[in-house]
């Protein structure tokens, strides 16, 4: 059997692993071969089928994945998948921060759930329970640490007249974690934001996706004086003129 | 912020953009491919979580081994969407997977619901691919269909569709150069 007959099927997957092996060591010195296979995943990768954006949290969780991997030092801010200016002066609900301090409960419940992404826990099959450890455990880990952290700010974002509630961790490093949460999953097409009111103005922290579980971010803890969470549309946005669905503020 | 505008690069430096350590780099090459991963990872796996475990894992090997991509072996968008399909076939293969590719398999090898003509999305570009198909051999589609869709090595496939392997394996690749040569004609890819 010649090897360049395997090549087509090399090239989409079907080989045995014994034959794939065989195709693996010539295609390491022959020139020829290599670009056939090339050419066919070329091919290959215009059948696939339509594009399905995935949900945000699959960013959210890539993007933990590097922040992980990453010395704590290094650990860089949330990029939100559209660039957009993240600053900016002031908004419709920014004059209505005040007045929502008053009627914002403030508290430090730790409420450790095993839920949200261990959502994964519940479909039991091996490689799901294989990735989500790899995945999903360091993350928790790590937020759980900063959690017990000592010089931790922990706050505890809650609304105003539903039970929505979401627990935020922040270290003095500027590391930190949406941890726990009770917020409603929010369909494809939308977002959960964080927002920080910093020395009067309100700066995003960062693009949480639609069913946040443990999502770490940046965030330069001095003047922070208040977590606000919103909800946009997909990707996040600059400015926003939605009401918050969880707050906390500084007492 | 003094962010480089990445949206007018192109791949290639993309990912040399990557490789220097660039997550907004990262972002943008998610932007652009993220659905065509994601949805191939589905198509293959029928199921969201698994789907999207894989899409993640595609992202960040690309970051942790940028390497591994090298523009003068394809595109990116081919590079991720192998990546995506060997990973996914992997899972598939496995035998926790094996139900959902069972009908999976159903539907491929009678023919009935969609086929991967149906599959290719609408623009025109899909329109060219269409018709590169068209003039594929039914044994030549339905070997490739089962192959790249059903996550079959081609000795499955000769099973499955009662054919003697070495005529798979053969129509396997007479097909794929097949396409290759209409849509080369057809200006989609280079000669
Ligand atoms: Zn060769």
């Amino acid at each position: 059997m010649k090897v360049e007959e395997l090549l087509g099927a090399y090239a989409l997957d079907a080989l045995d692993e014994d034959e794939r092996l065989l195709v693996d060591r010539h295609l390491s010195t022959c020139d020829s071969c290599r670009e056939e296979v090339r050419d066919h995943r070329e091919v290959a990768a215009l059948l696939a089928p339509p594009p399905i954006p995935p949900p945000d949290r699959v960013w959210g969780r890539i993007l933990a994945g590097i922040a992980v991997a990453a010395p704590a030092d290094e650990l860089a801010p949330v990029v939100p998948l559209r660039r957009r200016e993240r600053r900016f002066e002031s908004t419709r609900w920014l004059a209505g921060a005040a007045a929502a301090v008053a009627v914002v409960a403030l508290g430090v419940t730790v409420v450790v759930q095993s839920g949200r992404i261990g959502s994964l826990d519940d479909q039991v099959t091996a490689q799901q329970q294989e990735i989500a450890a790899f995945q999903a455990d360091p993350l928790r880990q790590a937020a759980t640490a900063a959690l017990e952290d000592p010089n931790a700010r922990i706050a505890d974002l809650t609304a105003e007249d539903t039970e929505a509630r979401m627990q935020i961790v922040l270290l003095p490093d500027g590391t930190g974690y949406v941890f726990e949460n009770t917020m409603t999953p929010l369909p494809d097409e939308a977002t959960y934001q964080l927002w920080a009111l910093v020395d009067d103005r309100i700066i995003s922290a960062g693009v949480l996706g639609n069913d946040p579980g443990v999502v770490p971010f940046h965030l330069d803890p001095a003047g922070v004086q208040g977590l606000v969470v919103t909800e946009e549309v997909a990707g996040g946005v600059a400015q926003s003129e939605s009401d918050p669905v969880v707050a906390w503020f500084e007492a | 912020m003094g962010a480089q505008d990445w949206s007018n690069t192109e791949d290639a430096a993309l990912a040399a953009a990557i490789g220097d350590a660039s997550q907004e780099a990262l972002a943008e090459v998610y932007n652009r491919h993220s659905g065509a991963v994601h949805g191939l990872a589905r198509r293959i796996l029928r199921d969201e979580t698994l789907a999207e475990e894989i899409t993640q894992e595609v992202f960040l090997r690309l970051w942790n081994n940028p390497n591994k991509f090298d523009a003068q072996r394809g595109s990116l968008r081919s590079f991720l969407l192998a990546h995506t399909h060997g990973r996914s076939v992997d899972l598939i293969r496995s035998e926790s997977a094996r139900r959902t590719r069972e009908d999976n398999d159903a539907r491929l090898a009678t023919g009935a619901g969609q086929n991967i003509e149906d599959e290719v999305w609408s623009t025109a570009l899909a329109d060219q691919v269409r018709e590169a198909l068209s003039a594929l051999g039914e044994g030549e589609r339905r070997a490739i269909e089962l192959a790249y869709f059903g996550g079959h090595t081609y000795r499955e496939v000769a099973d499955l569709l009662g054919e003697p392997e070495g005529t798979v394996k053969s129509r396997i690749r007479s097909g794929m150069k097949r396409l290759r040569q209409s849509l080369t004609a057809a200006g989609v890819t280079q000669a």
